[in-house]
């Protein structure tokens, strides 16, 4: 459960990275498009893998409850550090 | 003129959730404590020690229930569990219904001061105080603009999903309306969980209809016909004598439910005949649904009768959405999860309520009465009911233990602080009136467990003997809430002056704020406002 939360700040910080905006922010320069593509991409791909991580050892209505509730967590996260 | 799509939905997410907002925090806050109800009845029933379960206690509780003679129609056991310290025994002749709670190893009975504990948050946060006055129907239509105000707020704060992750931490006002933003966002589907769900716990009570128009007893009916029942026990039954070893049972129990096997409660229903039966029930852990999982022995001879039928569909959607209402199943992690998710929506309105008078104010040369109601309302609403959470705790301590109607009189407590608290901000300069209210939350705050160590030493130090974990939790929450006042109090003193410091401040205060953010997120809408009225004044220096 622990390793699926890991993978859903993982994959929030990939989405945040994606957008032009806080690439800038870390990284001092625009995102080039195909970049920025490929990170919001493999973000994705990673939210899609840490829940399905979290069904795998709860099974899926217990999972579901806390990948919701880990969410506002990670997403908060990110923002604090996207600022 | 066609009505543009976006400015409509503005509209309504404004009034929507302006006209019940305050109601709505209300009702979210005491919300979000009840995910803590067992512990804070613990903490407010010091007279009852955490125990474990031991082998013994329910052949004591067997022999005891024994004691109370034969014409007795049902015992009941409530066991300790995880969560709660209550061991106690209820009894019921005809109508007539008793109890007692017990403790330590041979089951000594004690007498626990009178409280309703946490579960005063629990039913205030549906019925409001106002069971027979509608209570439940307005916390319903509170429920429903909750929903209207997150969908139209989706709208409202469109841009907001084109820069995410953004908090701009320049002004204050902005910092706030991002951060209402973000709330909103990652708490959609909790809101969205919890106000449908508190809409169809209650749905027989908010949409009747069809069930009167079907059966002639309404809702009631139709509820009796959709729940399953164990099968109704005869009368008349001959005269037999209940067992009194529960470790046949405990032996079958641990059997059938070999992943949970913690008993909660045992229900025994006509214990001195011959059919009478056992019926034990486990703690929720493994399932979502609200519905008690239970095995059935009989009386006597501690042979397994037949169990309870399983539910129709529709019927156990409901019960599935009841459970995650109530969060039965949470494991601590969970359990704090789901509550700083809950602080997150109160923060949510909070900030809402705040943002909605300072974006006014800030342009408007004359207030008018609407902005005086409003701003004092969000004085008393979100500072007030902190206060009266508080005051709440205090009389439970502060009270003689022995005094008739003492549950009655804590409730009233908070009514009536809550009340003082609405008269004072209406009084005050609101500047003031924030800053007053604020310090006397964090005092109180800060000196209740330093009372109840003075009160009486000897329940920390059992706590700490007995790594009452709860107990210590409780202490050590009121003390971090009380820190957190007071660092809001602490910035809100800043004077409109020295306008770089200042700002250099803020972002400290923010920065530590935010990390506290589950602590006390409402605090910190409180206090961002206040930086933001600072903002507002040094502005108007600069100007």
């Amino acid at each position: 459960m622990l390793f699926s939360f890991l993978i859903q700040v993982i994959a929030i910080a990939m989405l945040a990275l994606g957008m032009n905006k806080h690439f800038k922010n870390v990284f001092n320069r625009p995102v080039k498009p195909l970049h920025s593509k490929g990170l919001k991409l493999t973000g994705w791909l990673l939210l899609v893998f840490s829940y399905y991580l979290a069904v795998s050892v709860l099974g899926a209505p217990m999972a579901t409850v806390y990948w919701l509730l880990l969410l506002p967590l990670s997403i908060f996260y990110m923002a604090l550090l996207a600022n | 003129m066609k009505p543009d799509f976006r400015r409509t939905m503005i509209w309504l997410h404004t009034y929507t959730g302006l006209l019940l907002g305050w109601l709505l925090f209300a009702i979210f806050l005491t919300g979000t404590l009840s995910y803590f109800n067992d512990e804070i009845s613990q903490w407010m029933q010091p007279e009852l020690s955490a125990h474990q379960q031991h082998e013994n206690m329910i052949n004591i509780s067997l022999a005891r229930l024994k004691a109370q003679g034969t014409d007795v129609d049902k015992w009941r056991i409530d066991l300790p569990g995880q969560r709660n310290n209550q061991w106690r025994l209820q009894w019921q002749k005809g109508k007539e219904r008793q109890s007692l709670y017990l403790q330590g190893e041979s089951g000594e009975q004690v007498t626990p001061r009178a409280t309703q504990g946490g579960n005063f948050f629990r039913t205030f946060h549906y019925t409001l105080e106002l069971r027979n006055y509608g209570g439940r129907y307005i916390a319903g239509i509170a429920a429903m603009f909750m929903l209207l105000a997150l969908f139209s707020g989706i709208f409202t704060h469109r841009r907001f999903f084109r820069d995410f992750f953004t908090l701009r931490k320049k002004a204050v006002l902005k910092t706030l309306t991002d951060f209402h933003a973000l709330a909103g966002i990652v708490t959609i589907p909790f809101c969205l969980m919890i106000c449908a769900s508190a809409l169809i716990i209650y749905i027989g009570l908010y949409m009747p209809w069809s069930a009167q128009h079907y059966l002639d007893g309404g809702t009631r009916e139709l509820n009796q016909k959709v729940t399953t029942y164990l099968p109704k026990l005869e009368p008349g039954s001959a005269y037999r004598e209940p067992i009194s070893d529960f470790s046949v049972i405990a032996g079958q129990v641990a059997k059938l439910w070999p992943e949970n096997p913690n008993i909660n409660r045992i229900t025994v229903e006509q214990p001195f005949a011959a059919n009478g039966r056992i019926i034990v029930e486990r703690t929720r852990k493994l399932s979502l649904s609200n519905k008690s999982e239970v095995l059935v022995f009989s009386s006597h001879s501690g042979e397994p009768l037949a169990g309870m039928p399983p539910e129709r569909i529709a019927r156990k959607i409901r019960r599935i959405f009841y459970g995650l209402h109530e969060g039965h199943f949470a494991q601590p992690g969970l359990r704090w999860l789901f509550f700083i998710s809950g602080l997150l929506s109160s923060a949510l309105i909070a900030s809402g309520l705040v943002i909605w008078l300072y974006k006014r104010l800030e342009k408007v040369k004359q207030r008018h009465a609407g902005h005086f109601i409003v701003e004092r309302l969000n004085i008393a609403g979100i500072a007030g009911l902190l206060l009266a959470i508080i005051g709440y705790f205090y009389a439970n301590r502060l009270l003689p233990v022995d005094i008739d109607e003492r549950a009655r009189l804590e409730i009233g407590a908070f009514l009536f602080i809550w009340l003082v608290s609405l008269q004072h901000s209406l009084f005050r300069p609101a500047n003031k009136a924030w800053f007053e209210q604020l310090s006397l939350a964090s005092l109180a705050c800060l000196l209740l467990p330093v009372i109840d160590i003075i009160q009486e030493p000897s329940r920390l130090m059992r706590a700490i003997e007995q790594h009452n974990l709860i107990y210590l939790g409780f202490e050590l929450a009121l003390l971090v809430t009380g820190l957190l006042l007071y660092k809001t109090v602490k910035a809100l003193l800043v004077k409109p002056k020295q306008v770089k410091q200042k700002q250099v401040k803020q972002k400290q205060v923010k920065q530590k704020q935010v990390k506290q953010k589950q602590g006390k997120e409402d605090k910190k809408v409180t206090l961002k406002h206040k930086l933001k009225r600072i903002n507002a004044g040094s502005k108007a220096d600069v100007v």
